[in-house]
């Protein structure tokens, strides 16, 4: 039994407005990481200081935040081991009100300090590092379009189902050095997204993308994260928000060069 | 639990604003959804954690709104993030118009058309989907289907005829 062609795609005038207006809303990113400190999964994260129960996307904004912290206070932090589990709850709950600053931060803490490394705990079995697809950007001077093209391009590329990493690091780009590099920052974060999508840890690398207009009022890179939430969504089987992606993306940006795949997706 | 968070909140979110709730009760009520389903998650195949989060959204759903009465019409919402972004006001305005008159139109349907016209044209589900979550065979759920876009059609159709002649109403 074949379904019937829905009527987002025959209708026309108020019944194609309605069904658009109803099927592209989308819920405050910032009530999944509130729904998430409600369960206690970040704070369980934090306090495990070790690889065995951390969780990638709390555990990385533990990290920076912690660095960030640590620059720009003076408070010195004996290392992600020594937090218990009470601070680092506070600091998650920080993170989950304050998140839009985080990464900001993250970067200026970031000076000379280790590449982040996060333990992936969903991840089930082999040990599996993702190493970053390309050299991070390392001033404010980096051009944009090709940074991010390239990024696209390389998710646009691989064709085959994500890979499901049972145990895996994902060493993340460093933050952005030139602590005056909004820019920089906001090709980190992209970069980080992806990173998580390539190495299969889609729901933390959409959740990061989900979030990128929050945390980057200018969102320089919205058409490349449209795109990158669009194909993530299709692996996913989102349908419905794959198709909520491609009308945002050929609304506000008819000239990307992904705009193509987008109607096609739309025509579908 | 994280990721099942991060993979269906958008889901169940959605599902919950379609079924009456305004947009800070969704955020509410999908939160009492995952810290509902928590406990017995770990009791469920992974292949049925979305129908599972189906059924205790309708049920979450259902005792927010009898809790709340009648939803309240909410056209001036706060806008959300991409919508803002890519919208002027005008069109914000007509968008949130829009959605209140969706909502309005789906709270006069019977819930079980209802809840298939929202998982079919909505979220896009496949009729066999629809009828596991619903837990009604495939021909049940394409029936009500049908009556279901029927009745959606009729309802726009009359909100059409009454905005051409009562100078716009929505």
């Amino acid at each position: 039994m074949s379904d019937p062609e829905r009527l987002s795609r025959r209708a026309t005038g108020l019944a194609a407005e309605l069904l658009r207006a109803g099927s592209d809303e989308q819920p405050d990113a910032r009530g999944v990481q509130q729904t998430l400190l409600a369960l206690g999964v970040s704070g369980v994260v934090m306090s495990a200081g070790s690889a065995a129960g951390a969780t990638t996307l709390a555990k990385a904004q533990l990290t920076s935040m912690v660095s960030a912290s640590t620059a720009a206070t003076g408070v010195g932090l004996s290392g992600a081991g020594s937090i218990n589990t009470v601070s680092a709850t506070l600091i998650v709950k920080w993170l989950g009100i304050g998140a839009v600053g985080g990464f900001g931060l993250a970067g200026m803490a970031s000076v000379a300090t280790q590449p982040t490394r996060v333990s992936v705990s969903q991840a089930p079995t082999s040990a599996a590092r993702v190493e970053p697809a390309r050299p991070r950007p390392a001033t404010r001077h980096l051009p944009p379009p090709a940074v991010v093209s390239s990024a696209t391009a390389e998710v646009a590329a691989s064709a085959a189902p994500l890979p499901r990493a049972s145990t895996a690091e994902v060493q993340l780009p460093e933050p952005p050095t030139d602590v005056a590099a909004p820019l920089a920052a906001e090709v980190a974060y992209v970069d980080r997204a992806r990173a998580l999508l390539a190495a299969g840890h889609r729901s933390q690398g959409l959740l990061l993308l989900e979030q990128y207009e929050q945390k980057f009022s200018e969102a320089r890179f919205l058409p490349e994260v449209l795109f990158l939430r669009l194909e993530a969504y299709q692996r996913a089987d989102r349908g419905s928000e794959a198709r909520s992606m491609a009308r945002r993306l050929v609304a506000a940006f008819p000239n990307s060069p992904n705009v193509g795949r987008a109607r096609t997706l739309l025509a579908e | 639990m994280a990721g099942l968070v991060r993979e269906h909140y958008a889901f169940v979110w959605r599902l919950l604003r379609r079924l009456g709730l305004a947009e800070a009760d969704s955020d509410d009520a999908t939160q009492r959804v995952f810290l509902a389903a928590s406990g017995r998650l770990g009791t469920v195949d992974r292949e049925r954690e979305r129908a599972f989060l189906y059924r205790v959204a309708l049920n979450v759903g259902a005792r927010t709104r009898r809790s709340l009465g009648r939803r309240r019409e909410e056209p001036f919402e706060s806008a959300g993030e991409h919508e803002a972004r890519e919208l002027n006001g005008e069109q914000l305005l007509e968008r949130r118009q829009a959605r209140a008159l969706l909502d309005r139109l789906l709270d006069e349907m019977p819930e079980e058309l209802r809840i298939v016209f929202v998982l079919f044209e909505l979220e896009e589900l496949s009729t066999p989907q629809i009828a596991e979550l619903c837990e009604v065979p495939v021909g049940t759920a394409a029936s009500r289907l049908r009556r279901a876009r029927e009745d959606f059609e009729q309802r726009v159709a009359r909100a059409e005829a009454r905005r051409r002649f009562s100078g716009g109403e929505r």
